[in-house]
C-alpha cells in the first residue's frame, strides 16, 4: 500500500465524522455529504503532495470541498450525476438527527450562498477572501450572504450581526406569530 | 438568542460527534483511493503524451520499482495445473478496442526467485527482457518503444514488484503486485462493441472509459470521443441495482458500493445525430476469475531488441526521469 492510500485510511477512520459533518454544512444531506466527502479525497490524493499529518490532510481535504460544490453547481452534468448517486443512496444513509435543524436550514438556500454562508459563519472567512475561494465577485458574495442571513434568521432562531466592507446586516429572528 | 456563527458551529459539532458514535463508512477512503489511483495514472498519460510527441508517435511510459528486498516465495502457478509462472497474458476480450499494448510484470527485487521483468502480449506470447546499459528496461512493439521500467534513476514509486498495463498511446496504469499471485480479474469480463458504429464515436477511447468501470485501469472519459452534442452515460446495472451517471470530461465510472453485485457495466451515447444512441457493454462473469489460465513456457519468445538499439526518447535527458511526475506513473488498478 502506497503511503498517501494509508494516510488516506487514517484520515477517514480518525476525522471522517468531522470532514463529513463539514461536508454537510455544505450540502445538507449526509448522503450527499459523503459524496462530496469522497470528490474532495480524490481530488487532494490525486495529485502527489506532501501530507505530512492527518491534521493537514483533514485541512487540505475540508478545503477543497466548498470549490466542488461551486463546481457542481455550474456543471450541469455534474449535478446530475451527484443527484444520481444521491438517489441511489438515502436508504442507506439517513440524515443523523444531530444537528439536522441547522442542515435543514442551510439546504433551503442555493449551493452557491451555501458555500458562501459556511465559509464566512463557520470558517471565518472575510469576503474577499471567499470570492477569492470560490470564484464569485466580492459583491456577489455579498448579496449570497445578506439573502442568506435574512433566510437563516428566522429557520433558526439567530441573530447575525455581520459588518464588513460596506455591507451591513443586522438581523433577528421574528416568531412565527410575528410575521 | 444565538449568533449564527455558533448555530452552525453547535450543529457541526453535535453531527459529528453523533457520526463518530455510531461509526463513518470508511469504504469511502477504499473508493476515493481506488479513484485516485486511476487519475494519478491518467495524469501518467500526459506525461507519456509529452515523450510520445517528441519523439515522433513513439509511447512512453515509464515505472520504477525496487528498493529493499523482500522475502517471496516461487510462484504458485495456477488453481489448473498449469506451469508455475505467474505472468498470466491479460485477458483479450476484456480489452475491446482500446488502445491496449501490454502487460508488464516488473519484480526488480534482489532476493525475488525470478527478478526481471517480463513483458506478456493479449495473445500469450511473452518475453523476459534484459535493461540496457542505462538500466531502463525497454521494449520494442510494433514500431513503438516502451520504457517498461527505469528500476536506477528517477524516483521511485514502491518497494513492491508491480504490474503495469502499456497502451499503445503511451500510458500506463499499474500497480503492486506481490510477485507469485496470477492476474485474472479481467477474465470476469467481456466486451461487446456492436458491427456498427456511427459516425464521430470513437470506441477505442469508450472502451478504455469502460475498463475503469472493471477497476483495470483505462482513461477517463474524453468528450471527443462522441460528436459534437452528443452525451455520454455510465451505467451499472445488477442485482436489484441500476446505476446511471452522466460522464463529465475525466470522469471514470463511478464507484460501486456493492461490486459483487454488478452484472454489467455500459456506456450509451445519446444524442447522436437521427436520434441514435450507441451502446458498449462490458458484461460480468464473477466465475470468470476462477478458471485460471494457463501460461505457456513454449510461448516464450526473444524480445525484438534491434528496435530499441541506440533508441533515445526525445524530450527526455537520459539518466533522470522522464518528468517529476513519473513516481506515479503507475498507480493500483486493483485492490
Amino acid at each position: 500500500m502506497a503511503r498517501w492510500d494509508g494516510l488516506v485510511e487514517e484520515l477517514m477512520r480518525e476525522r471522517g465524522a468531522r470532514l463529513i459533518a463539514y461536508a454537510a454544512l455544505l450540502v445538507g444531506r449526509d448522503g450527499d455529504a459523503e459524496d462530496l466527502v469522497h470528490d474532495a479525497l480524490v481530488k487532494v490524493f490525486s495529485r502527489p503532495r506532501s501530507l505530512r499529518s492527518v491534521g493537514e490532510a483533514e485541512a487540505y481535504v475540508r478545503s477543497a470541498m466548498p470549490s466542488i460544490v461551486i463546481d457542481r453547481a455550474r456543471s450541469a452534468a455534474s449535478r446530475r450525476r451527484a443527484l444520481d448517486r444521491a438517489y441511489e443512496r438515502p436508504s442507506r444513509t439517513p440524515d443523523v438527527d444531530a444537528g439536522l435543524d441547522v442542515r435543514r436550514a442551510l439546504r433551503q438556500l442555493s449551493p452557491r450562498t451555501q458555500v458562501c454562508v459556511v465559509l464566512r459563519f463557520f470558517d471565518d472567512l472575510t469576503v474577499p477572501q471567499i470570492a477569492a475561494r470560490v470564484g464569485i465577485a466580492e459583491g456577489t458574495v455579498k448579496r449570497y450572504l445578506h439573502d442568506a442571513v435574512a433566510q437563516l434568521a428566522p429557520l433558526l432562531d439567530v441573530t447575525v450581526d455581520w459588518d464588513e466592507d460596506h455591507a451591513n446586516v443586522l438581523v433577528e429572528a421574528r416568531t412565527e406569530g410575528g410575521r | 438568542m444565538r449568533e449564527l456563527n455558533d448555530a452552525l458551529r453547535e450543529g457541526f459539532a453535535a453531527h459529528a460527534g453523533a457520526l463518530d458514535a455510531v461509526g463513518v463508512d470508511t469504504t469511502i477512503a477504499m473508493r476515493a483511493a481506488g479513484a485516485a489511483r486511476r487519475r494519478r495514472a491518467r495524469r501518467a498519460v500526459g506525461t507519456g503524451a509529452v515523450g510520445a510527441a517528441a519523439v515522433g508517435a513513439v509511447g512512453v511510459a515509464a515505472v520504477a520499482a525496487g528498493g529493499e528486498p523482500a522475502a517471496v516465495t516461487a510462484a504458485s502457478g495456477s488453481a489448473s495445473g498449469c506451469t508455475a509462472l505467474p505472468y498470466v497474458a491479460p485477458n483479450p476480450d476484456a480489452i475491446g478496442d482500446a488502445p491496449y499494448a501490454f502487460r508488464a510484470y516488473v519484480d526488480l527485487r534482489d532476493e525475488a526467485p525470478d527478478p526481471g521483468v517480463v513483458v506478456v502480449l493479449p495473445d500469450g506470447t511473452w518475453s523476459r527482457i534484459a535493461p540496457d546499459a542505462q538500466g531502463r528496461y525497454l521494449y520494442a512493439l510494433d514500431g513503438q518503444t516502451y520504457i517498461v521500467a527505469w528500476p536506477e534513476e528517477g524516483p521511485r514509486y514502491e518497494d513492491m514488484p508491480m504490474a503495469v498495463e502499456h497502451a499503445t498511446d503511451g500510458s500506463a496504469a499499474g500497480g503492486d503486485w506481490d510477485g507469485v499471485t496470477p492476474l485474472v480479474d479481467d477474465y470476469a469480463w467481456t466486451i461487446e462493441i456492436p458491427d456498427h458504429v456511427p459516425d464521430g464515436v470513437d470506441t477505442a477511447l469508450l472502451s478504455s472509459t469502460l475498463r475503469t468501470g472493471m477497476d483495470l485501469g483505462g482513461l477517463g472519459y474524453v468528450p471527443s470521443a462522441v460528436p459534437d452534442g452528443a452525451e455520454t452515460q455510465a451505467i451499472i446495472t445488477g442485482v436489484g441495482m441500476e446505476t446511471v451517471a452522466w460522464l463529465g470530461s475525466g470522469s471514470a465510472f463511478p464507484p460501486v458500493g456493492q461490486p459483487d453485485l454488478v452484472e454489467s457495466i455500459a456506456l450509451k451515447v445519446t444524442g447522436l445525430p437521427g436520434g441514435e444512441t450507441f451502446t458498449i457493454t462490458a458484461k460480468h462473469d464473477a466465475t470468470g476469475t476462477l478458471d485460471v489460465p494457463c501460461v505457456d513456457p513454449g510461448a516464450e519468445v526473444e524480445p525484438d531488441t534491434s528496435a530499441i538499439e541506440g533508441w533515445e526518447p526525445g524530450g527526455i535527458i537520459p539518466g533522470s526521469s522522464p518528468s517529476p511526475e513519473v513516481s506515479i506513473a503507475a498507480s493500483t488498478v486493483r485492490p
